[in-house]
């Protein structure tokens, strides 16, 4: 039924799927504990708890990718922020190599989206066993790739309706495997730099006027830039506000 | 404005090892980076050199509703923000909080997350005993190096 452990990985990747589990995260946190190493990808073919960002439920229906990589970090939380672009970088790629579209960008600070629309969630996580006396960073991503739920807040899309084509889960994951391999080195060789310049290369948004919701409050104003943390850089009324978390709409 | 680049951890340390000695005044130089913490009543300034504009780069605010007869900048079981983010009290919203007022907790216990750039970070206690106070709601922004938890 799921061919998933069938996928060759790039090297120092490894791999356990699952039909069905409460969480990729939670999966991968257990898995520290059980001895599990860094390069380690959680998958599931269905989520019972799967949560987005504040704790809102992910729709974990099977046909989409609900997967978590676990990655060994030395607890600098700078870092950690960084990662977050890092795995955007990779679901914007992956998604990419789909789509026959030009549309494929990311909103601040990790989702990606097609022609405007929502087609995956990236959280993540900082972990440190004491046992170990180690720092992770689980890198959590689902993908809509054969249905998307409707919600709200966004529009919403997935996978197959952009590419017009009938792709699974698999064929996702084999995609992403490699492509966070690949900028997750890139990070390590290169830093942050690059990685910044890679996100505003492909992100939507930049230089126009934009709302910031906040837990408390709204903000309006031009998204200007990335700072050297990723913080998002908002110019309102000439004064550059800097956003360190809270949700992304666009005004157009 | 662009943000300073800050050790947040090296500034943690420092905090720590300034409670546990009780003295008023760290200073470390390594290479170009200077880094001084200075106690002054309920603030604790950090100043870094080089940079060439005014040197306060942060102060903790002042509690709100401690009980506790210290001020928390004061107090040597203060768990300060390491980060600017969002406040979680629990690990998801049906779950219980991760501490009340009044509960034990062991040292690198998480006690709450702070969320920035969708990266959900572990606060973790420095030390064990009782929680005392907590500074902080759920969902609340936080600045960095705020106050959020004193345990004793």
């Amino acid at each position: 039924m799921d061919d998933l452990t069938k996928i060759k990985l790039p090297d120092g990747f490894d791999h356990q799927a699952f039909l069905s589990i409460d969480s990729t995260n939670k999966e991968a946190i257990r898995k520290i504990e059980a001895g599990a190493m860094s390069g380690l990808w959680i998958t599931a073919s269905e989520q019972t708890g799967g949560r987005g960002r504040g704790g809102r439920e992910w729709v974990s229906k099977p046909g989409n990718l609900y997967c978590s990589l676990i990655q060994e970090t030395d607890g600098d939380i700078q870092k950690s922020s960084q990662l977050s672009f890092v795995a955007a970088l990779a679901v914007r790629d992956t998604i990419a190599s789909f789509i026959n579209s030009e549309d494929v960008k990311c909103k601040w600070p990790n989702d990606v989206l097609v022609s405007g629309m929502k087609i995956c969630g990236i959280l993540l996580e900082s972990y440190r066993s004491d046992r170990k006396s180690k720092n992770y960073i689980i890198i959590g991503v689902g993908i809509n790739v054969e249905q998307n739920p409707d919600l709200t807040i966004y529009a919403t899309t997935h996978l197959n309706e952009q590419a017009n084509d009938n792709f699974s889960h698999i064929d996702v994951f084999s995609i992403l495997a490699q492509k966070m391999s690949e900028w997750v080195s890139i990070w390590q060789k290169q830093g942050f730099s690059v990685i910044r310049k890679a996100w505003l290369d492909h992100c939507k948004g930049l230089g126009e006027l934009i709302t910031v919701r906040l837990p408390n409050k709204q903000l309006v104003g031009r998204f200007i830039d990335l700072d050297a943390t990723g913080a998002l850089m908002l110019d309102t009324d000439g004064e550059t506000k800097l956003i360190h978390s809270g949700d992304v709409f666009f005004t157009n | 404005m662009a943000k300073m680049q800050v050790d947040t951890q090296l500034i943690r340390d420092l905090a720590e090892l300034l409670n546990e000695t009780d003295l008023t005044e760290i200073e470390v130089e390594d290479g170009e980076r200077k880094v001084k913490l200075c106690r002054a009543g309920a603030t604790v300034h950090v100043a870094s050199a080089p940079a060439p504009a005014p040197a306060v780069a942060a102060s903790t605010a002042p509690a709100p509703a401690a009980e506790s007869t210290a001020a928390p900048a004061d107090h040597p079981g203060t768990v300060f923000s390491p980060m600017v983010g969002t406040i979680y009290t629990s690990p998801d919203p049906t779950a219980d909080p991760f501490i009340s007022v009044g509960d034990t907790v062991s040292a690198g216990q998480t006690i709450l997350i702070v969320e920035a750039m969708k990266v959900m970070n572990q606060i973790h206690a420095t030390k064990g005993g009782v929680v005392k106070a907590i500074m902080v709601e759920n969902a609340q922004p936080v600045e960095y190096g705020e106050a959020l938890v004193i345990i004793e």
